[in-house]
C-alpha cells in the first residue's frame, strides 16, 4: 500500500452507508461523517482520500480518473452513462424507477404521450424500447407537478415509498427498473493501483456476501 | 450566428510550445521504432467506406466521419492506421514479413467530450505468427514508452482466446454473446449475475462467468485462471500469456506489466494477445494493441499480424503530469539591425545558421529591444547591426 486511493462520494445517506461498508472493510473513516463543510477529507491512516461531490457528478470524477472509486445510484449511471467499471451492487439506497400518473391513466392509449422527468435518456430509451413515441419534458425537481398542473400526462421518476405520489393523488403506473447504489472504479486506476484497489474490492465483495448472509 | 471564430467540437489547435513537445516526443518514438528496424509509411486520410464496412475490420459506421465522392461512393476519414496498412500489405506487397511504423491523424466521430481528431504513433508487424513476435512487439511497446521519458506506467495484457473459449463453452445466442462481451469488458458483475440467471446457465457455468471480472493482477492470475479453463482455446490463451510473461520477466520488464483475462478487445479483429498502456495520471489508456491474424482475410490473404498504437495526445498529458515533457531550449543568438543595415544583418544571420546556431532575427528594431529580448528569453548571445560589422551587445 503506497498510493493514495481517492473516493468520490455524495454527501448524505449514500456517504453514510458507504462509510459503514468501508468500516467493515477495515478503513477507519468515521471522521467523514462528522458535520463539516470540507469537500476533501482523509481517513485516519491517510491512505484514503474522500471527495464530496453532487450525486450526479460522481461518475464524471471517476471516469476522468481524479477519483479512483465512486459510489453512485444506478439511475445516474443509466442516465448519463460512464466509461467506468461497474463492479458491485452495494445493495443499499434501494428504490425503483417508475412511470407514474393519475390512477387509471392508460399509458398505451395515447400517441405523443408527454412525460416529465429528470431522466431524459432513460425515459427516451424506455419508451423507445416499447415502440412508443413520446415527448420528453426535462425538469430538475418537483416532477410530480407535471400531471397536476397539466404540463405532462405522466412522469418517470425515482419512487421510494410512494408517499409523495400518494399525497399528490398520483400512483405508479408501470415499473421501469430497480435501482440501488453501485461501486464504480476508474478503468486505469484498477490496474495502476491494483495492489491497493483489488484487495479492497475483494473485501467489499466479502462484506456484501456477509450482509446477504 | 457566424462560427468563423469558433472551432468544431473535438478538434484542437496546437500552439508552438505544445507543438514542439509533441513533435519532439513523436520523433523520439519514431526514432526508437526505426532503430528496431521498423520502416515508416504513410497512408491517405481518405479511404472508401467499404474498407471499414465488412469483414473482421468492421467498424460501427456511426463512429466515422463520412463524405460522398462524385460518383456517390462513400468516403470516410480513417479511424485507425491498421486497416489502411492491411490494405497496402494485402494488395501491393508480396508475401513476407514486414515491419512498419507510422504517425498520423486519425478521426472518429463522437458526440461526447473525446477528441474527434487525434494523433497516433504506432507499429504493425505483419506476416508473423508466434509467441516470439508477440514478445517482440510488447517489449517494443515498453521500450517506446520508456523512450518518451515515461517510467510510471503499466502495460495491461490479456488474450481474447480466454473469453472466446468461455463463450464457446456456453450455449448462448449471438445476441446474448454480444451482451456478455459488453458486461465482461466493463467488469459489470451485477449485470453478469442477472445475465447468468436470465439465460438459465448451470451453477458451474455461472461461476465461470462471475469470476471473469476479478481475473486480473500479476502473474498469480494464471494459476487462478487455469481453474476455469474448460477447453483448449482457454488453456492456450493462459499458456500464451504465461510464456509471454516469462520472456518479459527475463528482460526485467515485469514491473511494467499486469494481466487481465477479461480484456475482450475493443476492436473486433483482435484474435490473440491484447494490451493497453496505462498511466496513473491519465484516466484512459495511452497505448493499445494486440494480435490480429484474420484482418487480411477479407482481402483473401492470410497475414497474421500484431501491432500497437500510442495515443500521442494522451501520452503528452501523461508526460506533462510526470513533469517529463520535452521543452524547447532557448535560442542561441538574437540579432537586430538598423534601417540601413538590413543586408549585413541578413548575411550575418545566414552565417550563424550555417554554423548550426538557432537564431532569432528581430529585423529592424532598437538595440535596447534586442538586449531586452535576450534577457527575457535566456538567449546566450545578442548582436546589433548598425554598420558594416555586427556588434555583440550581450
Amino acid at each position: 500500500m503506497d498510493k493514495t486511493v481517492t473516493f468520490a462520494l455524495a454527501k448524505g445517506r449514500l456517504a453514510e452507508k458507504s462509510a459503514e461498508l468501508l468500516q467493515k472493510c477495515g478503513i477507519d473513516c468515521a471522521n467523514i461523517l462528522e458535520p463539516t463543510r470540507k469537500l476533501v477529507l482523509t481517513d485516519m491512516s491517510g491512505r484514503y482520500k474522500f471527495i464530496f461531490v453532487k450525486p450526479s457528478d460522481v461518475p464524471v470524477y471517476v471516469e476522468r480518473g481524479v477519483a479512483d472509486i465512486g459510489v453512485v445510484g444506478k439511475d445516474t449511471l443509466m442516465e448519463d452513462g460512464a466509461d467506468v467499471y461497474e463492479i458491485a451492487d452495494l445493495g443499499f439506497a434501494k428504490c425503483k424507477l417508475a412511470v407514474a400518473g393519475y390512477p387509471g391513466f392508460d399509458l398505451g392509449d395515447k400517441t405523443g404521450l408527454k412525460v416529465a422527468t429528470k431522466y431524459g435518456n432513460i425515459a427516451r430509451n424506455y419508451f423507445e424500447s416499447k415502440g412508443q413515441n413520446v415527448e420528453i419534458i426535462t425538469l430538475h425537481g418537483s416532477i410530480e407537478l407535471g400531471p397536476i398542473v397539466g404540463l405532462s400526462d405522466v412522469i418517470l421518476d425515482i419512487v421510494e415509498s410512494g408517499k409523495t405520489l400518494k399525497e399528490n393523488g398520483l400512483c405508479v403506473l408501470e415499473d421501469v427498473c430497480d435501482v440501488s447504489a453501485r461501486l464504480i472504479v476508474n478503468k486505469v486506476s484498477l490496474k495502476t493501483k491494483a495492489q491497493d484497489i483489488k484487495p479492497l474490492v475483494e473485501k467489499i465483495f466479502a462484506a456484501l456476501e456477509e450482509n446477504r448472509g | 450566428m457566424t462560427k468563423k471564430f469558433r472551432q468544431p467540437q473535438g478538434v484542437s489547435d496546437v500552439l508552438t510550445r505544445q507543438c514542439y513537445s509533441k513533435n519532439k516526443m513523436e520523433g523520439q518514438i519514431l526514432d526508437c521504432f526505426a532503430r528496431y528496424g521498423y520502416n515508416q509509411i504513410d497512408t491517405p486520410v481518405l479511404e472508401y467506406g467499404d474498407l471499414y464496412s465488412a469483414g473482421a475490420g468492421k467498424v460501427n459506421m456511426n463512429k466515422l466521419f463520412k463524405l460522398t465522392d462524385y460518383d456517390g461512393s462513400l468516403l470516410v476519414l480513417r479511424p485507425d492506421m491498421t486497416m489502411p496498412i492491411s490494405r497496402i500489405v494485402s494488395t501491393k506487397i508480396p508475401e513476407g514479413k514486414y515491419k512498419f511504423c507510422y504517425r498520423g491523424k486519425m478521426f472518429r466521430f463522437s458526440q461526447g467530450e473525446g477528441m474527434r481528431e487525434f494523433t497516433q504513433v504506432g507499429i504493425e508487424l505483419m506476416g508473423a505468427k508466434g509467441i516470439c513476435y508477440d514478445a517482440e512487439v510488447v517489449s517494443l511497446a515498453i521500450e517506446a514508452l520508456l523512450e518518451s521519458g515515461l517510467d510510471d506506467f503499466i502495460l495491461d495484457i490479456g488474450h481474447v482466446g480466454f473469453f472466446k473459449g468461455l463463450l464457446a463453452s456456453l450455449r448462448l445466442s449471438d445476441e446474448e454473446r454480444k451482451e456478455l462481451a459488453v458486461l465482461v469488458e466493463s467488469k459489470n458483475s451485477i449485470g453478469e449475475q442477472l445475465f447468468a440467471k436470465k439465460t438459465g446457465l448451470s451453477h458451474e457455468e455461472q461461476e465461470r462467468i462471475l469470476k471473469m471480472p476479478m481475473l486480473f493482477g500479476g502473474e498469480e492470475v494464471f494459476e487462478e485462471a487455469k481453474k476455469y479453463c474448460v477447453n483448449d482455446e482457454m488453456t492456450e490463451a493462459v499458456d500464451t500469456l504465461e510464456k509471454l510473461n516469462k520472456i518479459l520477466k527475463a528482460q526485467g520488464y515485469d514491473k511494467y506489466v499486469s494481466y487481465d483475462l477479461s480484456l475482450v478487445g475493443e476492436m473486433s479483429y483482435y484474435s490473440g494477445i491484447v494490451f493497453k498502456g496505462m498511466c496513473e495520471h491519465v484516466g484512459s489508456s495511452i497505448l493499445s494493441g494486440g494480435r490480429y491474424d484474420h484482418l487480411c482475410d477479407s482481402f483473401d490473404r492470410d497475414i497474421p499480424s500484431v501491432g500497437f498504437a500510442i495515443g500521442s495526445d494522451m501520452l503528452l498529458t501523461a508526460l506533462a503530469a510526470a513533469g517529463k515533457l520535452p521543452v524547447r531550449e532557448s535560442r542561441d543568438v538574437a540579432v537586430g539591425c538598423s534601417e540601413d543595415a538590413i543586408a549585413v544583418a541578413l548575411s550575418f544571420v545566414r552565417e550563424l545558421t550555417n554554423e548550426g546556431k538557432c537564431v532569432v532575427n528581430m529585423n529592424v528594431c532598437s538595440e535596447s529591444e534586442v538586449a531586452e529580448y535576450a534577457k527575457n528569453n535566456n538567449t546566450k548571445q545578442a548582436y546589433y547591426v548598425d554598420g558594416d560589422k555586427p556588434r555583440r551587445i550581450v
